[in-house]
């Protein structure tokens, strides 16, 4: 008898475990369905301030953006788009939208170049240690500021300690990124 | 029979006698982590306080159903789910303060305040009582926090500062003693040592407080003692 009541106990655990994982599922399916629509806008606004903020503009009106997917060590470093922007045939600068597998999940940053030098980097969004890969990302943007695309990055960025899992792919990514925009037409 | 303690009394407890963070020392990571900044401590605190609410009026709802040898599996996957949507809505309208929080938002999952009420007392008692100590666990977190934060941001920075939870704005910023702010405290040993102190002053408090209690009651039993006499 005792054999009997076994099996549909070991059946109904799981079961019931499985059940709730798909009522849990199926909430998080709808939750997402509402909100993913406005993290996308959230995320998309947050992109053209970026776009903004390292090409010094005021305003994107009347900027020709022309947007390519990079293409060879560019697009295996992690770039996911190119984007130019001209303005009554003046060249406004490049920027680089990447994306890059960190220690704590996906690191999305742009970084931007005019004039053949780096014209800043700013972190779209992360989920890095706050004070171990957060405190190198927070960093990056001060030590290439106005750096030559062609020059060395600084030591104090390759060789940073304690985070190296967050800082190698992104300077892996930056000097991917370098390399591309000085093969560009025009730069 | 066992007593039913009193709705309001279920409310205080988890504010006041078993404050999650400076009675029973738990979530330290996130009161270490969010309390550099008054804002961040007051976003942290309300995403607790909906958390636990939440995980415990659907852990008491379940209770009856749930076979007690997979309870923390099934509680783990409720409260991971609660969190995971509370996120998602963060993201998408306090994309700022969702930011600010970082990595520290997901591990609510992980926060013994959430699974110790579920474990302790939502899986015991009916939705109504439940809520209630959600709501009182969970003000007594955001408090502790916010409490630790006022104290870290002020002498830290020597100023205050509000950010809007949903614009992500400076709303309004109050410069106090900026020329005499000690950083440390706005940094991970400061975050000790603001949270020991404030232990300290509670305990003192606490400790005074129950003196005069216990004096108040010999007074009473001598008074009584004496009208017997």
């Amino acid at each position: 008898m005792k054999k009997k009541n076994k099996i549909p106990q070991m059946l109904l655990l799981p079961l019931f475990l499985g059940a709730v994982c798909l009522i849990s599922s199926a909430a998080l399916i709808g939750v997402n369905a509402l909100t993913a629509p406005r993290i996308a806008a959230v995320e998309l606004e947050k992109q053209n301030k970026g776009y903004m903020e390292l090409l010094g503009l005021d305003s994107l009106m009347g900027v020709n953006k022309v947007e390519e997917v990079p293409t060879g060590a560019c697009a295996e470093a992690g770039a996911k788009a190119r984007v130019s922007f001209v303005k009554d045939g003046t060249n406004l600068g490049v920027v680089y939208d990447v994306t890059v597998g960190g220690y704590g999940g996906e690191i999305k940053f742009q970084v931007g170049f005019k004039d053949r030098k780096y014209t800043g980097f700013l972190v779209v969004s992360h989920t890095e240690t706050p004070t171990y890969g957060g405190v190198l990302l927070a960093g990056i943007n001060d030590q290439i500021k106005g750096l030559a695309a062609d020059d060395e990055l600084p030591i104090s960025l390759t060789d940073y300690a304690g985070a190296t899992i967050t800082r190698n792919p992104v300077v892996k990514a930056l000097k991917a990124c370098a390399a591309d925009y000085l093969t560009m037409e025009g730069v | 029979m066992k007593e039913k303690t009193s709705l309001k009394s279920i409310f205080l407890d988890g504010i006041i006698k078993n404050n999650p963070v400076f009675v029973l020392f738990l979530g330290m990571c996130p009161v270490l982590a969010t309390t550099s900044s008054f804002s961040s401590a007051l976003g942290m605190g309300i995403a607790v306080v909906v958390v636990l609410t939440m995980t415990n009026i659907i852990i008491s709802l379940i209770r009856k159903i749930v076979p007690n040898d997979i309870r923390i599996p099934i509680y783990i996957v409720v409260i991971a789910t609660v969190v995971t949507i509370v996120e998602m809505f963060m993201k998408a309208f306090m994309a700022d303060l969702a930011a600010t929080l970082g990595v520290y938002l997901s591990i609510i999952v992980v926060n013994c305040v959430i699974l110790g009420r579920a474990e302790a007392f939502a899986s015991q008692n009916n939705v109504g009582r439940s809520v209630i100590d959600g709501l009182g666990t969970g003000i007594g977190f955001l408090l502790a926090l916010v409490l630790i934060a006022l104290f870290r941001e002020i002498i830290g920075t020597g100023a205050i500062e509000f950010v809007g939870l949903f614009s992500g704005k400076v709303l309004f910023r109050l410069p106090l003693f900026e020329k005499y702010a000690i950083n440390i405290f706005v940094g991970n040993a400061g975050a000790f040592i603001m949270l020991g102190l404030l232990i300290a002053l509670i305990n003192m408090f606490t400790s005074v407080h129950e003196k005069r209690l216990l004096k108040l009651e010999a007074k009473k039993e001598e008074a009584t003692v004496k009208e017997a006499k």
